[in-house]
Protein backbone atom coordinates (compact mmCIF):
# COMPACT_ATOMS: atom_id res chain seq x y z
CA UNK A 1 0.00 0.00 0.00
CA UNK A 2 1.59 3.70 -1.20
CA UNK A 3 1.14 6.40 0.63
CA UNK A 4 1.07 10.27 -1.02
CA UNK A 5 2.21 12.56 2.00
CA UNK A 6 2.81 16.49 1.86
CA UNK A 7 5.49 18.43 3.61
CA UNK A 8 4.07 22.24 4.35
CA UNK A 9 4.26 25.11 6.82
CA UNK A 10 3.06 28.02 5.18
CA UNK A 11 6.27 30.43 6.42
CA UNK A 12 9.18 29.66 4.86
CA UNK A 13 12.43 29.15 5.57
CA UNK A 14 11.15 26.31 8.85
CA UNK A 15 12.77 23.53 7.96
CA UNK A 16 10.14 21.84 4.40
CA UNK A 17 13.08 21.27 1.99
CA UNK A 18 15.29 20.00 4.93
CA UNK A 19 12.49 18.04 6.62
CA UNK A 20 11.76 15.95 3.12
CA UNK A 21 14.87 15.38 2.27
CA UNK A 22 15.54 13.47 5.37
CA UNK A 23 12.28 12.05 5.73
CA UNK A 24 12.64 10.89 2.13
CA UNK A 25 16.42 9.30 2.69
CA UNK A 26 15.26 7.68 6.16
CA UNK A 27 12.29 5.79 4.48
CA UNK A 28 14.36 4.91 1.72
CA UNK A 29 17.37 3.47 4.42
CA UNK A 30 14.55 1.82 6.22
CA UNK A 31 14.00 -0.35 2.77
CA UNK A 32 10.80 1.73 1.72
CA UNK A 33 10.72 2.49 -2.34
CA UNK A 34 10.36 6.08 -1.83
CA UNK A 35 9.99 9.26 -3.97
CA UNK A 36 10.26 12.45 -2.69
CA UNK A 37 8.64 15.52 -5.50
CA UNK A 38 9.30 18.96 -5.44
CA UNK A 39 6.63 20.63 -6.03
CA UNK A 40 8.11 24.21 -5.61
CA UNK A 41 8.07 25.86 -9.25
CA UNK A 42 10.33 28.23 -9.58
CA UNK A 43 12.09 27.49 -6.27
CA UNK A 44 13.38 24.98 -6.62
CA UNK A 45 15.86 23.21 -3.62
CA UNK A 46 14.93 19.86 -3.10
CA UNK A 47 17.79 19.12 -5.59
CA UNK A 48 20.73 20.89 -4.02
CA UNK A 49 19.37 19.98 -0.25
CA UNK A 50 19.88 16.25 -1.95
CA UNK A 51 22.94 16.82 -3.55
CA UNK A 52 21.39 15.58 -7.02
CA UNK A 53 21.81 19.03 -8.93
CA UNK A 54 23.92 17.74 -11.31
CA UNK A 55 21.63 15.30 -12.34
CA UNK A 56 18.43 17.09 -13.48
CA UNK A 57 17.03 16.45 -17.05
CA UNK A 58 14.03 16.59 -17.44
CA UNK A 59 11.57 18.09 -14.67
CA UNK A 60 7.85 17.76 -12.55
CA UNK A 61 6.68 20.27 -15.44
CA UNK A 62 7.72 18.20 -18.45
CA UNK A 63 6.53 15.33 -17.09
CA UNK A 64 3.01 16.64 -16.59
CA UNK A 65 2.92 18.61 -19.94
CA UNK A 66 4.33 14.81 -21.86
CA UNK A 67 7.70 16.09 -22.85
CA UNK A 68 9.09 12.90 -21.35
CA UNK A 69 8.26 9.71 -19.90
CA UNK A 70 7.90 9.76 -15.64
CA UNK A 71 10.98 7.30 -15.69
CA UNK A 72 12.90 9.81 -17.88
CA UNK A 73 12.43 12.68 -15.40
CA UNK A 74 13.15 10.36 -12.09
CA UNK A 75 16.58 10.83 -10.53
CA UNK A 76 17.69 7.95 -8.82
CA UNK A 77 19.69 7.68 -5.37
CA UNK A 78 23.08 6.61 -6.13
CA UNK A 79 23.32 6.41 -2.87
CA UNK A 80 20.18 4.70 -1.59
CA UNK A 81 18.46 2.29 -4.21
CA UNK A 82 15.30 2.25 -3.15
CA UNK A 83 15.03 6.53 -3.19
CA UNK A 84 14.10 9.01 -6.53
CA UNK A 85 13.71 12.68 -6.73
CA UNK A 86 11.40 14.33 -9.38
CA UNK A 87 13.17 17.72 -9.51
CA UNK A 88 10.79 21.17 -10.12
CA UNK A 89 11.32 23.31 -12.65
CA UNK A 90 13.43 26.63 -12.25
CA UNK A 91 11.92 28.46 -15.21
CA UNK A 92 8.43 28.67 -14.97
CA UNK A 93 5.83 29.24 -12.74
CA UNK A 94 2.91 27.82 -9.70
CA UNK A 95 0.60 28.01 -12.70
CA UNK A 96 2.57 25.48 -15.17
CA UNK A 97 0.53 22.58 -13.29
CA UNK A 98 -2.95 22.44 -11.54
CA UNK A 99 -4.42 20.36 -8.63
CA UNK A 100 -5.89 17.85 -10.94
CA UNK A 101 -2.36 17.37 -12.66
CA UNK A 102 -0.88 16.87 -9.66
CA UNK A 103 -3.31 14.48 -8.26
CA UNK A 104 -2.73 12.16 -11.46
CA UNK A 105 0.66 12.50 -11.11
CA UNK A 106 0.95 11.04 -7.47
CA UNK A 107 -1.18 8.18 -8.32
CA UNK A 108 0.29 7.24 -11.58
CA UNK A 109 3.52 6.92 -8.88
CA UNK A 110 1.36 4.53 -6.55
CA UNK A 111 2.30 1.43 -8.03
CA UNK A 112 6.12 1.83 -8.34
CA UNK A 113 6.39 3.14 -4.36
CA UNK A 114 5.46 2.79 -1.25
CA UNK A 115 6.25 6.51 -0.06
CA UNK A 116 5.34 9.30 -2.68
CA UNK A 117 6.92 12.79 -0.47
CA UNK A 118 6.20 16.10 -1.78
CA UNK A 119 8.02 19.07 -0.60
CA UNK A 120 5.30 22.06 -0.51
CA UNK A 121 6.39 25.51 -0.95
CA UNK A 122 5.52 28.22 1.47
CA UNK A 123 2.47 30.73 1.35
CA UNK A 124 -1.47 29.04 0.47
CA UNK A 125 -1.79 29.95 -2.81
CA UNK A 126 -1.62 28.08 -6.00
CA UNK A 127 1.65 26.03 -5.22
CA UNK A 128 0.22 25.05 -1.90
CA UNK A 129 -2.99 23.73 -3.21
CA UNK A 130 -1.03 21.84 -6.04
CA UNK A 131 1.20 20.11 -3.61
CA UNK A 132 -1.68 19.09 -0.78
CA UNK A 133 -4.20 17.88 -4.35
CA UNK A 134 -2.93 14.05 -4.04
CA UNK A 135 -1.72 13.74 -0.60
CA UNK A 136 -3.48 11.16 1.66
CA UNK A 137 -1.52 13.06 4.57
CA UNK A 138 0.29 16.20 5.81
CA UNK A 139 3.08 16.93 8.16
CA UNK A 140 3.29 19.85 8.79
CA UNK A 141 6.68 21.77 10.06
CA UNK A 142 7.01 24.63 12.38
CA UNK A 143 9.75 25.89 14.31
CA UNK A 144 8.63 27.30 18.32
CA UNK A 145 8.48 30.70 17.13
CA UNK A 146 4.97 33.09 17.39
CA UNK A 147 4.97 33.62 13.32
CA UNK A 148 5.92 30.13 12.08
CA UNK A 149 3.21 28.87 14.61
CA UNK A 150 0.37 31.53 13.79
CA UNK A 151 1.32 30.26 9.67
CA UNK A 152 0.98 26.55 10.48
CA UNK A 153 -2.53 27.37 12.14
CA UNK A 154 -3.71 28.71 9.16
CA UNK A 155 -2.05 25.82 7.41
CA UNK A 156 -3.70 22.56 9.72
CA UNK A 157 -7.07 24.75 8.68
CA UNK A 158 -6.53 25.08 5.20
CA UNK A 159 -5.80 21.10 5.63
CA UNK A 160 -8.97 19.90 7.36
CA UNK A 161 -11.47 21.93 5.00
CA UNK A 162 -9.61 19.94 2.09
CA UNK A 163 -10.55 16.85 3.87
CA UNK A 164 -7.22 15.66 4.45
CA UNK A 165 -7.06 12.43 5.85
CA UNK A 166 -3.88 12.65 8.10
CA UNK A 167 -2.05 15.92 9.68
CA UNK A 168 0.76 15.68 11.86
CA UNK A 169 2.98 18.07 12.98
CA UNK A 170 6.96 18.15 13.27
CA UNK A 171 8.36 20.97 15.78
CA UNK A 172 11.48 21.86 14.14
CA UNK A 173 14.33 23.89 15.92
CA UNK A 174 13.95 23.53 19.22
CA UNK A 175 16.75 24.28 21.75
CA UNK A 176 16.14 22.76 24.77
CA UNK A 177 18.43 24.99 26.41
CA UNK A 178 16.07 28.03 25.91
CA UNK A 179 13.19 25.67 26.73
CA UNK A 180 14.74 24.89 29.83
CA UNK A 181 14.70 28.69 30.79
CA UNK A 182 11.48 29.56 29.73
CA UNK A 183 12.90 31.89 26.46
CA UNK A 184 11.11 29.41 23.87
CA UNK A 185 8.01 27.51 23.76
CA UNK A 186 8.15 23.89 24.66
CA UNK A 187 6.59 20.76 22.22
CA UNK A 188 3.82 20.86 25.26
CA UNK A 189 2.90 24.47 24.70
CA UNK A 190 2.69 23.92 20.63
CA UNK A 191 0.81 21.11 21.10
CA UNK A 192 -1.62 22.95 23.37
CA UNK A 193 -1.82 26.41 20.85
CA UNK A 194 -2.54 23.76 17.53
CA UNK A 195 -4.12 21.00 18.62
CA UNK A 196 -2.70 18.60 16.65
CA UNK A 197 -0.66 15.16 17.42
CA UNK A 198 3.14 15.80 17.33
CA UNK A 199 5.09 13.17 15.16
CA UNK A 200 8.32 14.32 16.05
CA UNK A 201 10.60 17.26 17.72
CA UNK A 202 13.96 18.17 15.64
CA UNK A 203 16.43 19.76 17.80
CA UNK A 204 18.45 22.93 16.28
CA UNK A 205 21.61 20.92 15.52
CA UNK A 206 24.42 22.91 13.21
CA UNK A 207 25.49 19.72 12.01
CA UNK A 208 22.43 20.46 9.98
CA UNK A 209 24.11 23.34 7.75
CA UNK A 210 26.90 21.11 7.41
CA UNK A 211 24.80 18.03 6.06
CA UNK A 212 23.28 21.14 3.82
CA UNK A 213 26.50 22.60 2.73
CA UNK A 214 27.43 18.45 1.93
CA UNK A 215 23.96 17.90 0.16
CA UNK A 216 23.91 14.82 2.25
CA UNK A 217 20.71 13.77 4.06
CA UNK A 218 21.83 13.07 7.73
CA UNK A 219 19.18 11.50 8.53
CA UNK A 220 20.42 8.28 10.80
CA UNK A 221 23.77 9.40 11.32
CA UNK A 222 25.20 9.86 15.01
CA UNK A 223 23.66 13.68 15.44
CA UNK A 224 20.46 14.28 17.62
CA UNK A 225 18.77 15.56 14.39
CA UNK A 226 19.22 12.34 12.74
CA UNK A 227 18.04 10.53 15.36
CA UNK A 228 15.26 12.66 15.41
CA UNK A 229 14.18 12.41 11.85
CA UNK A 230 14.52 8.86 11.74
CA UNK A 231 12.40 8.19 14.22
CA UNK A 232 10.04 10.77 12.74
CA UNK A 233 10.32 7.61 9.68
CA UNK A 234 9.68 4.77 12.04
CA UNK A 235 6.12 6.53 13.52
CA UNK A 236 4.80 7.11 9.79
CA UNK A 237 5.92 3.43 9.31
CA UNK A 238 3.48 2.96 12.36
CA UNK A 239 5.91 2.02 14.92
CA UNK A 240 5.76 3.21 18.48
CA UNK A 241 8.88 5.04 19.09
CA UNK A 242 9.21 7.51 22.44
CA UNK A 243 10.26 10.71 21.80
CA UNK A 244 14.01 11.86 22.09
CA UNK A 245 15.64 13.07 25.27
CA UNK A 246 16.82 16.00 24.11
CA UNK A 247 18.26 16.94 27.49
CA UNK A 248 21.45 16.12 26.65
CA UNK A 249 23.47 19.27 25.95
CA UNK A 250 23.44 19.37 22.21
CA UNK A 251 26.88 21.28 21.32
CA UNK A 252 28.49 18.61 23.65
CA UNK A 253 26.74 16.07 22.07
CA UNK A 254 27.68 16.99 18.24
CA UNK A 255 31.32 18.02 19.12
CA UNK A 256 31.61 14.54 20.77
CA UNK A 257 30.35 12.74 17.40
CA UNK A 258 32.95 14.24 15.39
CA UNK A 259 35.38 13.45 17.39
CA UNK A 260 34.21 9.89 17.07
CA UNK A 261 33.93 10.70 13.48
CA UNK A 262 37.36 11.20 13.16
CA UNK A 263 38.94 8.45 15.35
CA UNK B 1 23.79 32.41 33.39
CA UNK B 2 22.68 35.02 36.79
CA UNK B 3 19.59 32.97 37.38
CA UNK B 4 20.97 29.60 37.93
CA UNK B 5 23.21 30.99 40.80
CA UNK B 6 20.49 33.05 42.24
CA UNK B 7 17.24 30.72 41.30
CA UNK B 8 15.03 33.03 43.54
CA UNK B 9 15.14 36.24 41.32
CA UNK B 10 12.34 36.57 38.88
CA UNK B 11 13.15 35.80 35.15
CA UNK B 12 11.99 37.34 32.19
CA UNK B 13 9.47 34.52 30.81
CA UNK B 14 9.49 35.29 26.99
CA UNK B 15 8.34 31.76 26.20
CA UNK B 16 5.32 31.96 27.93
CA UNK B 17 4.52 35.67 26.94
CA UNK B 18 5.15 34.21 23.38
CA UNK B 19 2.38 31.56 24.06
CA UNK B 20 -0.37 34.29 25.79
CA UNK B 21 0.45 36.20 22.73
CA UNK B 22 -0.18 33.53 19.92
CA UNK B 23 -3.28 32.32 22.07
CA UNK B 24 -5.03 35.53 21.29
CA UNK B 25 -3.88 36.33 17.98
CA UNK B 26 -5.37 33.08 16.73
CA UNK B 27 -8.50 33.68 17.59
CA UNK B 28 -8.78 37.03 16.29
CA UNK B 29 -7.49 35.91 13.06
CA UNK B 30 -10.45 33.17 12.85
CA UNK B 31 -12.93 35.10 13.88
CA UNK B 32 -12.35 38.68 13.33
CA UNK B 33 -14.15 39.85 16.37
CA UNK B 34 -13.95 43.20 17.49
CA UNK B 35 -14.72 44.34 21.35
CA UNK B 36 -17.48 46.29 20.14
CA UNK B 37 -18.81 43.69 18.21
CA UNK B 38 -18.54 41.29 21.41
CA UNK B 39 -20.31 44.00 23.54
CA UNK B 40 -23.53 44.11 20.91
CA UNK B 41 -23.54 40.88 21.31
CA UNK B 42 -23.54 40.91 24.94
CA UNK B 43 -26.28 43.43 24.65
CA UNK B 44 -28.59 41.20 22.55
CA UNK B 45 -28.02 38.40 25.07
CA UNK B 46 -29.14 39.91 27.98
CA UNK B 47 -32.27 41.32 26.34
CA UNK B 48 -33.40 38.28 24.87
CA UNK B 49 -32.39 36.21 28.40
CA UNK B 50 -33.71 39.02 30.59
CA UNK B 51 -37.50 37.71 29.06
CA UNK B 52 -37.04 34.42 30.98
CA UNK B 53 -34.76 35.18 33.96
CA UNK B 54 -32.98 37.54 36.04
CA UNK B 55 -29.07 38.05 34.93
CA UNK B 56 -26.30 39.83 36.32
CA UNK B 57 -25.11 41.81 33.45
CA UNK B 58 -22.07 42.59 34.91
CA UNK B 59 -20.91 39.26 35.75
CA UNK B 60 -21.27 37.93 32.28
CA UNK B 61 -18.01 36.67 30.44
CA UNK B 62 -17.74 35.70 26.88
CA UNK B 63 -14.47 34.08 25.43
CA UNK B 64 -14.03 32.90 21.96
CA UNK B 65 -11.80 29.75 22.47
CA UNK B 66 -9.71 28.26 19.94
CA UNK B 67 -10.07 24.80 19.12
CA UNK B 68 -10.56 21.69 16.47
CA UNK B 69 -12.30 21.09 14.39
CA UNK B 70 -14.09 24.46 15.51
CA UNK B 71 -13.90 27.58 17.14
CA UNK B 72 -16.53 28.12 19.89
CA UNK B 73 -18.00 31.26 22.00
CA UNK B 74 -18.45 30.36 25.32
CA UNK B 75 -20.56 32.44 27.85
CA UNK B 76 -21.25 32.50 31.29
CA UNK B 77 -24.12 33.97 32.39
CA UNK B 78 -25.01 34.24 36.23
CA UNK B 79 -28.58 33.89 36.95
CA UNK B 80 -29.59 35.91 40.28
CA UNK B 81 -33.30 34.54 39.90
CA UNK B 82 -35.87 32.99 38.16
CA UNK B 83 -39.20 34.19 38.29
CA UNK B 84 -41.53 31.71 36.90
CA UNK B 85 -39.55 28.36 37.39
CA UNK B 86 -43.31 26.88 36.33
CA UNK B 87 -42.30 27.74 32.66
CA UNK B 88 -38.39 27.07 32.83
Amino acid sequence: MSEVIVITSGKGGVGKTTTSANIGTGLAILGKRTVLIDTDIGLRNLDVVMGLENRIVYNLVDVVEGNCRMKQALIRDKRYPNLYLLPSAQTRDKSAVSPEQMRKLTDDLRDEFDYILLDCPAGIERGFQNAIAGADRALVVTTPEVSAIRDADRIIGLLEAADMGMIDLIVNRIRMDMVRRGDMMSMDDVMDILAVNVIGVVPDDESIVISTNQGEPLVGMGSLAGQAFLNICRRLMGEQIPFLSLDTQPKFFSRLSRILKKA
Amino acid sequence: MVWHVFPGIPKNHSGSLAKKRLKVVLVTDKVDCSPELIDRMKDDMVRVISKYMTIDREGIEIRIVNGRPQTALYAAIPILDIPNKGIC
